[in-house]
């Protein structure tokens, strides 16, 4: 005789699992070259203490924060200038000298201007080089032979500096 | 022959008719009986079980392998930044909880570049439970949060749990662009875990 037997389930989907559960992600930073130049005036007056043909002087200041490459990178600041309006002096009778805090080298002695658009150096920079994080602050002090053959006047030049990182 | 020899030889023809046909009723019927099939005919035995099951707390994690933090130009202009989406997959008791977290293994490596402790990150768009609140910085020591997550949760499926499967929040990493840092990669580990009570 046949016996069927049936058997019911009541319930299902078992699950037991820890009840912490972790899982890793790299996170990663890449650290590149980087340079950025702000001068502290936008114009720089050149004046003289005397009347008597002394040169003319001016200072531009400017702070900078820069970062090289650790191997085999470079940076600098250069200059390069507009020739002066019209009847004003001649850009070969301007000239300038540097400083800089310890992040570069500042130009060596007297840096005269050869001619318009033509960059000069102001502070160059090494492999590895690292500005302060709020940055560092240089100098460019100018010096302008007052020619007699100049006409009275103000006269003015735009002087564009520009810095660079590798 | 006689009346009474007539009648006799009727009956008994009557008779042997007669048993004829219980004979060939006896005998068809029988077989009828065993050539039929066993319909309607058997035992049926029911035997129920109780299976039950113990549903507990779960919480799974699936993450991108890495997360890099970039400068947006070259003039330290902004800070190096990363997103991450973190998917989970979670189911809290009715009087529990739980939470996503992590935490850094270890300090940036090589040296010389940020420190760990100088990593924020924002939480933004958990699609289950509350991302963390304001800026958090990652750490060594401590597990700092990204997302809590409320009693009776549940990933998936519509009704009383998310729609969402697997649920997801975005992690916003960033760390300031200072000078000082020398170039090259620096890297960490950084452990996410989920716990669900």
């Amino acid at each position: 005789m046949k016996r069927n037997i049936l058997v019911t389930v009541a319930a299902a989907a078992l699950a037991f699992a820890p009840a912490a559960f972790g899982d890793d992600s790299t996170v990663s930073v890449a650290v590149g070259p980087e340079a950025t130049f702000t001068a502290l005036n936008a114009t720089t007056t050149m004046s003289k203490g005397n009347t008597t043909f002394g040169n003319f002087g001016g200072t531009s200041s400017f702070t900078y924060k820069i970062r090289t490459t650790a191997s085999g990178g470079t940076g600098s600041i250069t200059v390069a200038l507009t020739v002066f309006s019209t009847g004003g002096p001649a850009l070969t009778d301007l000239a300038y000298t540097c400083t800089s805090p310890t992040s570069g080298t500042p130009c060596s002695g007297s840096t005269a201007i050869t001619g318009a658009a033509t960059p000069t150096s102001v502070v160059s920079f090494g492999e590895d080089a690292h500005s302060g994080d709020s940055g560092d602050s240089g100098t460019a002090v100018w010096s302008l032979i007052d020619r007699p053959s100049i006409v009275t006047g103000t006269y003015t030049a735009t002087a564009t500096f520009t810095i660079s990182a590798t | 022959m006689s009346a009474t020899l007539v009648y006799r030889r009727k009956c008994a023809g009557i008779e042997r008719v007669k048993r004829r046909w219980w004979h060939w009723r006896w005998s068809y019927g029988l077989l009828l009986v065993l050539v039929a099939p066993g319909s309607g005919i058997g035992d049926v035995q029911t035997t129920t079980q109780t299976i039950s099951a113990n549903i507990s707390p779960y919480g799974k994690l699936s993450l991108p392998a890495s997360v890099s933090l970039r400068s947006g130009d070259t003039r330290f202009g902004s800070n190096f930044a990363g997103a991450l989406t973190v998917s989970y997959w979670a189911r809290t008791s009715d009087a529990g909880g739980g939470s996503v977290t992590l935490q850094a293994n270890s300090d940036f490596s090589p040296s010389g570049g940020p420190p760990i402790g100088g990593v924020s990150y924002l939480c933004s768009g958990a699609t289950l439970g509350t991302a963390c609140s304001g800026s958090q910085t990652l750490a060594t020591t401590t597990q700092t949060g990204a997302v809590s997550l409320p009693s009776g949760a549940c990933t998936g499926g519509g009704g009383t749990c998310t729609t969402q499967d697997p649920n997801t929040v975005l992690l916003t990493f960033s760390a300031l662009n200072k000078p000082q840092y020398k170039t090259g990669n620096y890297s960490a580990l950084i452990t996410f875990t989920i716990s669900t009570l």
